[in-house]
C-alpha cells in the first residue's frame, strides 16, 4: 500500500506541470491582461508599460511560466497583481470554508442518496421509487443558482430562519458557522445527490437480482441484513467512483454557490482571478483546486480498498 | 424641448428626498453603533494616489481628507484648509492649513506632507508609482511650504482646474502620512492607510469584508457617529438586495435597478438616487471607415436611434435618454435632443448620401460587455433600430479583459458601447477624449477636440471653463464623434434606521455624519 500511495504521490507531479502549463498558455494567449483591467478606462501607455515592466508580461510565455514554476518549487506562489499580497496566504485563508462547503455537500448528498436509491431499487416501481425519482429529475434540471435564490429568499427572507449570506469561522462559532453554510450546501448538493440517487438505484436493482444475494436471503438473513450488508456494498463501487468524480464539479459548482452567498472561499477568489486576468492567482486556484481533486480521487481509492478486498493494488501484475 | 419633462420629474424626486432627510435632520444624532454595508466588490488597496478601481475611490473618501472638498451640491468647501487666495492673477494659489491636525499614525499633518503628496500624486516622488491623477495636476509647476502650515501652489498658467483636482477628479488631492509611506513603502502602503479622515483602516480579509474603526480624534467636532463600518463584499445583486430586506446589512452602495420597484414599496428601506453622473456612451471607431463620414455617424446615432425607448426598454425605468457626452448630474451639462431627433427617413436619406442604401447596405459590429448587465441589452435594441433603416449590426458581447484591450489599445471596434464612472464635469473626462493620450475611445484625431480640451484645462475662470465645457460637449456631439445613449442611475438603499448620510451622486460615498437611530 505504501508503495502504490509513493507512485501515485509522484504521478501527481507531472499531472500539475501539465494543467498549469496549459493553463497559463491559454491564459496568456486570450487578449486582454491585467494591466488592461486594472487600468480600464483609465488606461494610458505609460503607466500601462510600466506595470508590464514591472509584472514582466512582456517576456515570452515560456519565459514567464518557467520563472512561476521555479517559484513555485521553491515554496512562493507570487503575489496578486490586484491586492499585492502573497497568493499563498489568501488561499490558505479561503481553503477552509471550501473544503467545509464541499465536505458538507458530500455528506449531504451520501446521507440523502443512499437511502432514497436504495428504497426505490428495494421498492421499485411503487410510490416511494416514483417519488424518489420525480424529485430526482426536478433536483438534476434546476440550476444550483436559481435553486440558491429560491433558498434564501423562503429560508432567509420570507421564514427568517436562516441568513441570506456571509460566513462565521468554525474557530469562532459552531453553530453559527453551519447555520450560514445550510443553504450553500444544499444548492450545490442537490443536483449531484440526484445523479447519485439514480446511480445507485441503478446498481443495486442490479445487485439484489445477483446469485450471492440470493444465498443470503436463502440461508435464512434478514432482509436488512441482506440489503444492508451484502448488497449496498458491492452496489456503492460505482457510486463511490462518481462522487470522487464529483469533487471535481463541487469544486467548479462552489464557484457559482460562493459568490451568490457571499462566502469567501476559493471559488469566488478563482472567478476573481479569472475576471481580471490576475495570473498569479489563477495558478494558484488552478493549482489548488487540481490538489483537492486529486486528493479526492485518492482517497477513492483507498474506499475500494475497504468496499472489496479483492482489489488490490500494484500486485495485478504479480 | 420634449425631454424637459425628465428634467422636471428628477428635480421633483430631488426635492422631495432633500425634504425626507430634512426631516430627520431634525432628530439629535446619536454616536455609537456599526453600519454594515453590503459592497459590490473587493478593493484594490488602500492608496489614494495609486489604487485602482472604484471601491477604492470610494472608501479612501472615509480614511483621509483633501485640502478642499464638495457638499452636496458640488460646492468646493475647505476641509484641510481653512481658507485660500490667489496671487499674481491667479498663477499663485496660498493655501492655510488647518492646525493640530494628526494622521491616523500620530503624526502631523503640515505643510510639509502637502508637499511630499504633491511630489506623490504627480509621480515626481519616484517615476516608477503609477498615480491615476497625475494629469490632472499638469497645470502646477510646484508646490513650496512658506511655513508650517501655509502652502503656495505655483501654475504654469493660471487655470481654473485647480480647485476641482483638489477636491473632486478622481479622489481629490487625499493626504496621507509621509511617514506611512516612508515606513511601509510603495509596495505595502496601500495595506496600511495613514491620513487624517473620520475612519481608521482596521481590517481586509480579501473578497469578505473591510472593517473601519472611528477615529477618536478626528479634526471635525463631534464627528464621525458611528463607531465602526464592516464593509461586506457581495457580489451579487440579488444577494445584496436579499439582505438588506432580511436586514442582515444596513446600506447597500451599489442597488441592482431590477429590485428597486420592490424595495421604493418597503417603508422600512430608503431608496437613494439624485441626476444620474455616469452613463451609456457610444461612439464609434472615428478613424475607421466609414464611420471616418461624420454623417454615417449622425445618420446612425443621430437620426437613426430613439433614445428614450433604449432607456425605458434597458434601464426599466431608472435611466433617461442622453444625447451628449456628459451625464446630467455633472456640471456643465447641456443636452441636445432636438439637434437630429429621431427619423429614420431622414437617417436613410444620410446613408444614401454617403453611398449606402438597399444595393449596399451597410453592415458593422458593436462591441461592448456584460460587467454591467444592460450593456448588451442596449446594443441589443440599436441593432434592431438600426435594421428598420437597413443597416445590419452584429452586437459582440466580449469578456471585460478583451473588450478593454481592444478599446484602449489595438482599436479593434467599429462602435462600443460602454459605461462610464461617475462624471463631475466635461474636464474630469479628457481622459478618454484626448487623442493624444490616455484611452481615446473615440480614437477620433479631431485636432479641433484637443485643442478645446487644452483650453479647457487653462480656463482661468469658473465661467470661461463652464463655457469652454458647453462648447465641447456641442463639438462632440454634432460631429457625433462622442455621444451617449442613456445615463446610468447611482441607486443606494438604506434601512430607515440609517440617518445623516449625504447622497453624493455616486462621487463619494462617505460616512461621517451617519448615525444608527436604533
Amino acid at each position: 500500500m505504501r508503495e502504490y500511495l509513493i507512485k501515485r504521490l509522484f504521478l501527481m507531479i507531472p499531472t500539475f506541470i501539465g494543467i498549469t502549463l496549459v493553463v497559463y498558455s491559454v491564459l496568456l494567449m486570450l487578449p486582454g491582461d491585467p494591466v488592461d483591467v486594472l487600468l480600464g478606462q483609465e488606461y494610458d501607455e505609460q503607466i500601462a508599460a510600466k506595470l508590464r515592466a514591472e509584472w514582466g508580461l512582456d517576456d515570452p510565455i515560456i519565459v514567464q511560466y518557467g520563472k512561476w514554476l521555479w517559484h513555485i518549487v521553491q515554496g512562493d506562489w507570487g503575489r496578486s497583481m490586484f491586492s499585492r499580497k502573497p497568493v499563498f496566504d489568501e488561499i490558505l485563508a479561503k481553503l477552509p470554508l471550501t473544503l467545509q462547503l464541499i465536505a458538507m455537500a458530500l455528506f449531504f448528498e451520501i446521507i440523502v442518496s443512499v437511502p432514497a436509491g436504495v428504497i426505490s431499487a428495494v421498492k421499485p416501481y411503487t410510490w416511494w421509487d416514483y417519488g424518489a425519482s420525480t424529485l430526482a429529475l426536478i433536483g438534476v434540471s434546476i440550476p444550483s443558482f436559481f435553486l440558491g435564490i429560491l433558498l434564501f429568499l423562503t429560508f432567509g427572507l420570507w421564514l427568517g430562519w436562516l441568513p441570506v449570506q456571509g460566513y462565521v469561522p468554525l474557530s469562532e462559532s459552531i453553530s453559527a458557522n453551519l447555520r450560514h453554510l445550510i443553504l450553500p450546501t444544499i444548492a450545490l448538493g442537490v443536483a449531484r445527490t440526484a445523479i447519485l440517487t439514480r446511480l445507485i438505484r441503478g446498481s443495486m436493482l442490479e445487485v439484489i437480482r445477483q446469485e450471492y444475494v440470493m444465498t443470503a436471503r436463502s440461508k435464512g438473513l434478514a432482509e436488512g441484513i441482506v440489503i444492508n450488508k451484502h448488497a449496498l456494498k458491492n452496489a456503492l463501487i460505482p457510486a463511490v467512483t462518481v462522487l470522487g468524480l464529483q469533487v471535481g464539479f463541487l469544486v467548479g459548482g462552489a464557484i457559482i454557490i460562493e459568490k451568490l452567498f457571499a462566502l469567501p472561499g476559493i471559488g469566488s477568489y478563482g472567478i476573481d482571478a479569472i475576471t481580471n486576468r490576475d495570473y498569479p492567482q489563477v495558478l494558484g486556484f488552478i493549482l489548488i483546486s487540481a490538489l483537492v481533486f486529486q486528493f479526492a480521487n485518492l482517497c477513492v481509492d483507498f474506499v475500494y480498498c475497504f468496499l472489496d478486498p479483492r482489489i488490490r493494488y500494484g500486485k495485478a501484475e504479480a | 424641448m420634449r425631454y424637459r419633462w425628465y428634467l422636471g420629474l428628477l428635480s421633483g424626486m430631488m426635492a422631495v428626498l432633500l425634504v425626507t432627510s430634512g426631516g430627520l435632520w431634525a432628530q439629535q444624532p446619536k454616536s455609537g453603533g456599526t453600519l454594515r454595508i453590503a459592497w459590490e466588490a473587493d478593493i484594490t488597496g488602500l492608496d489614494p494616489h495609486t489604487s485602482a478601481g472604484l471601491q477604492a475611490q470610494w472608501m479612501v473618501g472615509n480614511i483621509f481628507n483633501s485640502l478642499v472638498t464638495i457638499d452636496e451640491q458640488l460646492n468646493f468647501v475647505p476641509e484641510l484648509a481653512e481658507s485660500w487666495d490667489t496671487k499674481d492673477d491667479g498663477k499663485t494659489y496660498i493655501f492655510r492649513l488647518r492646525k493640530g491636525v494628526k494622521f491616523h499614525d500620530d503624526t502631523d499633518f503640515d505643510a510639509e506632507a502637502v508637499k511630499f503628496n504633491f511630489l506623490r500624486i504627480t509621480a515626481r516622488l519616484d517615476p516608477e508609482e503609477k498615480p491615476f491623477a497625475a494629469p490632472f495636476f499638469t497645470a502646477v509647476e510646484s508646490v513650496e511650504p512658506i511655513d508650517s502650515h501655509t502652502v503656495q501652489f505655483h501654475l504654469k498658467s493660471p487655470s481654473y482646474t485647480l480647485i476641482p483636482a483638489l477636491g473632486v477628479y478622481r479622489v481629490g488631492f487625499l493626504q496621507m502620512s509621509p511617514t506611512s509611506y516612508k515606513t511601509y513603502g510603495k509596495k505595502e502602503v496601500h495595506l496600511h492607510p495613514a491620513g487624517t479622515g473620520p475612519f481608521k483602516f482596521a481590517r481586509w480579509e480579501q473578497n469578505n469584508i473591510i472593517v473601519l474603526e472611528k477615529n477618536p480624534n478626528y479634526f471635525k467636532p463631534g464627528l464621525p457617529y458611528l463607531d465602526r463600518i464592516e464593509f461586506k463584499i457581495m457580489k451579487e445583486g440579488v444577494t445584496r438586495a436579499t439582505a438588506l430586506r432580511a436586514g442582515e446589512v444596513d446600506f447597500v452602495t451599489v442597488f441592482p435597478r431590477e429590485h428597486a420597484d420592490r424595495v421604493a414599496k418597503d417603508p422600512k428601506i430608503r431608496l437613494y438616487r439624485g441626476l444620474d453622473t455616469a452613463h451609456v456612451f457610444i461612439p464609434f471607431n472615428n478613424q475607421r471607415k466609414p464611420f471616418d463620414d461624420a454623417r454615417v455617424r449622425i445618420a446612425l446615432m443621430g437620426y437613426g436611434i430613439d433614445r428614450a425607448a433604449i432607456a425605458k426598454t434597458a434601464l426599466l425605468g431608472y435611466g433617461n435618454p442622453l444625447w451628449s457626452g456628459i451625464p446630467p448630474g455633472a456640471k456643465d451639462h447641456v443636452d441636445f435632443p432636438e439637434m437630429y431627433p429621431y427619423n429614420p427617413e431622414k437617417a436613410k436619406a444620410l446613408l444614401k448620401e454617403a453611398g449606402f442604401d438597399e444595393n449596399n447596405p451597410l453592415k458593422y459590429t458593436i462591441m461592448t460587455h456584460g460587467a454591467e448587465p444592460a450593456l448588451p441589452t442596449i446594443a441589443t435594441i440599436i441593432k434592431t433600430q438600426l435594421a428598420k433603416i437597413g443597416v445590419d449590426v452584429t452586437v459582440e458581447v466580449l469578456d471585460r479583459p478583451i473588450f478593454l484591450r481592444r478599446l484602449t489599445t489595438t482599436k479593434e471596434y467599429d462602435q462600443v458601447v460602454n459605461f462610464s464612472s461617475h462624471i463631475v464635469d466635461p474636464f474630469a473626462r479628457s481622459f478618454v477624449l484626448d487623442s493624444r493620450q490616455g484611452a481615446n475611445v473615440a480614437n477620433h484625431k479631431d485636432p479641433q477636440v484637443d485643442e478645446l480640451l487644452d483650453r479647457l484645462a487653462l480656463a482661468p475662470t469658473a465661467e470661461e471653463f463652464s463655457r469652454l465645457g458647453k462648447e465641447l460637449q456641442e463639438y462632440l456631439y454634432k460631429n457625433m464623434i462622442y455621444m451617449s445613449a442613456t445615463s446610468l442611475p447611482s441607486l443606494q438603499a438604506a434601512r430607515d434606521y440609517v440617518q445623516g448620510y449625504v447622497y453624493e451622486r455616486g462621487f463619494k460615498v462617505r460616512f461621517e455624519t451617519t448615525w444608527l437611530n436604533k
